[in-house]
């Protein structure tokens, strides 16, 4: 059964990386994804942002790209959240009630999938540092991502980083840049002072929205799991 | 829009110190989750039928011998206010730390009245000594330096330098004790009353409140509508949960609760007036934001905002309702059009709902506020963003590339490499 | 006039439905409460908490005694109180007077600021949280607990309920509503946070407290 990949606007446009790491990871654990084409965007800025009739065009068009998968995984938890509980909202009294209904109930983390389908423990990861893991406020479930977080091999985690937003918000990163950029000024000093070796985060939202941040700042660099995941396994090899 | 860097820096310790404390204080409940929905119950149940328990509540006090006015808006609860301070002769009086006061504007009127009215919370004080405005509705003062507070003593009191924070408030102690003990009139804004007994209520760690209605010959108390509660069962839930999310304590030091004028030999007001005070809540109830009405002025959902803790109280508008619940009730409270830019001010990151003691959905009002905001106050540059976003959904190579143009440009992704 | 437009207004902004809806509630589940025998430690404990301190004593004689002692220790000479028909030792103002200390009733335009020191006991007091229930009558003003910068506390053991639950429930069943809806609730020493959150204690009620638990039971 295929799983469809659920390419992110922000990856797709910046980041690119992401949904190639997941593809890459994808084939070398003989999984069968595949990232469908016509993606667009989830619709979430436009939902946060207030104008439905927008985001129920986005709605649609992700019923379209994802219909006929079994299943589709998202590497954002923003996006995951758009597909499972405002879609539905948005779409109930919609003739594409029963299709978003659908999408909810196929929708799942990608982290989750993936633990779910190979067992952590066949996931032979190895990283020598400090490893920090910053949680996006849109995370809900993170059992999976904890449970393979520590079985990454000589890795020590760090407790975990500021629970506070980044500041990115989808819309507030492009309407008040400087306020966008003064929420993320705690998050950016706790990495500092985290004194990890690398950040993993699994919002690609927040992930754009800190990098230049922490580099400018001089500290650890930041990588999407699946990033890490990929790089970390092809070392393995 | 930011506020300045040491109010930033002030919040945002104080926002960690108090959601630490007050996380451990419920963590310290059995039942936590049972405990949060039985008190949300408590208040949306009196919101429910707030005509019938306000009803109850005139006629419980009026039974006690309370003199109850009612007051449809700010400016006529100030109005009642001078009438009754003029009717006593009185020239002065006394407040408490209330956000209904602050939102009548209560000082101004008594200014204009030729009224000497002084703050007795030291918070306000404090305030009132420096010439700020207030920074957390439950903090007032969180966001001033040693420095300026010791500055203004010097100027005013007189008080040489000093960084020692005990000192300055025994001077504050000095001074609003000769107050209390010089006046006989206090004018406070409570935190509930409750409709089964009339008993008015008062919370606070400092003690202004019970000194206030022991020493004072003649109380003007002041109820926002949507604060009555049904009984007292209800009453110790929410003063429990009130401590707990407000300063991180089971209780707070003073519970004040009055039901009556004291006859002589008892300590207590002689002549006790109630003003039920409706601004604008009817309006918030019709709009469809009733839920909000709920909210006790814990400050909770202030301590987890991201975005307060960076804009400080000064960015709704001059509004004493600043925060995540303040972007929610400002819109309809303020005049038509200002505050309808505060639900924006938000990444939606969803902590204030799980903060908030009795279980306001804030994320989901403030959502529900730009859905309906969204067409009506959006730029024309956003509306053309929008048109052409929906152009291009079906359109994914152009999709992407309109993107990262809008990115190289900067009007995206403002600081990309 | 306004009250017949705001009742008008809340009705029709109420919705119908509304009404009712929210009547029945689930109870919430029991919480533990401290036994009889073991409300004093807890008391006591919830007290240190807070900052105050105390002393536990096996009747009214032997707290009579230390009161005296602990008085004269202090070198307290005046104190606010409230009148000795109000506190439960009983001989206490012969005693007192015999030691030289006056009792001075509250009056405030009288009110001394040299006296510190204010003398209370209470109607009743939570174990839970170490706090006082101040019910106002002649006799028991509430400017001894609030007024002076040191607050003391004569109080029967036979006055501790568990909690704040358990007080509600018992004077509801004696049939006191009345004094629970007009009472002060008291848990700790004043204290304010509001110069760069140093906490401060005194500002405008007492400083220090100090209990005298007298078992009765």
């Amino acid at each position: 059964m295929t799983i469809a990949i659920q390419a992110p606007c922000w990856a797709q446009s910046f980041r690119p990386s992401v949904t190639e790491s997941i593809l890459d990871l994808g084939h070398r654990l003989g999984l069968d994804l595949l990232a469908p084409k016509g993606q667009t965007c989830c619709g979430l800025p436009a939902w946060e942002a207030g104008h439905t009739d927008a985001a129920m065009d986005a709605a649609r068009q992700t019923l379209r790209v994802f219909d006929g998968f079994g299943a589709i995984v998202s590497p954002s938890p923003s996006c995951l959240r758009m597909m499972r509980e405002h879609i539905p909202a948005l779409l109930y009294d919609q003739p594409e009630a029963d299709g978003a209904r659908s999408l909810a109930e196929r929708s799942v983390g990608w982290c989750d999938y993936l633990v779910q389908e190979i067992g952590v423990e066949s996931l032979r990861l190895r990283f020598e540092g400090n490893i920090a893991f910053y949680r996006p406020c849109q995370q809900e479930d993170d059992k999976s991502l904890r449970l393979l977080l520590s079985n990454i091999q000589s890795a020590t985690l760090a407790p975990d980083l500021t629970e506070q937003c980044c500041g990115f918000g989808n819309n507030l990163a492009w309407r008040h840049p400087e306020l966008s950029k003064a929420i993320a000024g705690p998050v950016v000093g706790a990495m500092r002072l985290s004194r990890a070796d690398l950040i993993i985060t699994t919002d690609v939202g927040c992930l754009l929205h800190l990098e230049p941040l922490l580099q400018v700042a001089g500290a650890p660099p930041i990588l999407h799991l699946a990033e890490f995941l990929a790089q970390t396994l092809t070392a393995e090899l | 829009m930011l506020a300045d860097n040491h109010t930033r820096l002030a919040l945002q310790r104080l926002s960690h110190t108090v959601s630490r404390s007050s996380a451990q204080a419920w963590a310290g409940v059995q039942d936590q989750e049972a405990v949060r929905s039985r008190v949300g119950w408590a208040r949306q149940r009196v919101l429910d039928q707030l005509p019938m328990y306000l009803e109850r509540l005139e006629n419980a006090t009026e039974a006690n011998g309370v003199q109850v006015q009612w007051a449809d808006s700010a400016q006529n609860a100030n109005r009642i206010i001078i009438e009754i301070l003029q009717s006593l002769d009185v020239k002065e009086a006394l407040r408490n730390h209330a956000p209904l006061l602050d939102e009548i504007a209560l000082d101004k009127a008594a200014e204009a009245n030729g009224i000497d009215l002084t703050r007795l919370h030291p918070g306000d004080r404090i305030l009132e000594l420096t010439n700020s405005q207030i920074s957390h509705p439950v903090w007032p003062a969180a966001h001033l330096r040693i420095e300026d507070i010791s500055e203004a003593a010097r100027e005013q009191w007189s008080m040489p330098t000093t960084v020692d924070p005990d000192i300055l408030a025994s001077a504050i102690r000095v001074r609003l004790r000769r107050r209390l003990i010089g006046s006989r009139t206090a004018i406070l804004g409570l935190n509930f009353a409750v409709a089964e007994t009339g008993s008015m209520v008062c919370l606070d760690n400092d003690g202004h409140n019970p000194s206030l209605i022991a020493l004072a010959r003649n109380a003007i108390l002041l109820l926002s509508v949507e604060q009555v509660v049904a009984d007292s069962e209800d009453l110790h839930l929410l003063v429990e949960a009130y401590a707990r999310s407000a300063w991180g304590r089971p209780l707070p030091a003073y519970v004040t609760q009055l039901c009556s004028p004291s006859p002589q030999k008892i300590d207590g007001p002689r002549q006790i007036h109630l003003i039920l005070v409706d601004n604008r809540r009817s309006r918030i109830l019709d709009r469809g934001y009733g839920e909000a009405l709920r909210c006790i002025h814990c400050g909770a959902c202030h301590n987890v905002c991201p975005v307060y803790q960076q804009i400080g109280s000064q960015g709704y508008d001059d509004s004493p309702y600043s925060g995540p619940i303040g972007a929610v009730i400002n819109p309809i409270l303020l005049r038509p059009g200002l505050a309808e830019h505060q639900p924006f001010l938000s990444t939606n990151c969803l902590a204030c709902g799980p903060a908030c003691p009795v279980d306001i959905d804030l994320p989901a009002l403030l959502q529900q506020h730009r859905q309906e905001l969204a067409s009506k106050i959006a730029s024309s540059r956003e509306r053309s963003a929008i048109r052409l976003w929906r152009y291009l959904l079906r359109r994914p190579t152009l999709f992407v590339n309109a993107f990262r143009r809008a990115g190289r440009r900067r009007v995206i992704m403002p600081r990309r490499k | 006039m306004s009250r017949s437009d705001i009742l008008s207004r809340l009705n029709q902004a109420t919705p119908s439905q509304a009404q009712g809806q929210t009547d029945s509630q689930t109870p919430l589940p029991a919480s533990f409460t401290i036994p009889y025998s073991q409300q004093p430690k807890a008391f006591s404990t919830a007290w240190e908490v807070l900052g105050g301190t105390w002393e536990l004593h096996e009747n009214a004689t032997a707290a009579r005694l230390a009161f005296l002692l602990y008085l004269r220790e202090q070198n307290i000479r005046f104190i606010i109180a409230w009148s000795t028909s109000n506190l439960p030792l009983e001989g206490l103002g012969e005693m007192l007077q015999g030691a030289d200390i006056q009792l001075v009733s509250p009056n405030r335009r009288d009110i001394d600021p040299d006296i510190v020191v204010g003398l209370t006991s209470a109607s009743a007091a939570l174990a839970a949280t170490g706090s006082l229930v101040l019910v106002p009558e002649p006799g028991q003003s509430w400017l001894p607990s609030l007024l002076p910068i040191r607050h003391i506390i004569l109080l029967p053991t036979s006055r501790l309920y568990p909690d704040l639950n358990g007080w509600r429930q018992a004077w509801v069943n004696e049939d006191k509503i009345d004094d629970i809806a007009r009472s002060l609730i008291i848990t700790g020493p004043s204290s304010s946070n509001d110069i760069e959150l140093h906490s401060h204690r005194g500002i405008f009620g007492p400083r220090s407290m100090h209990i005298l638990l007298i078992q009765d039971d």
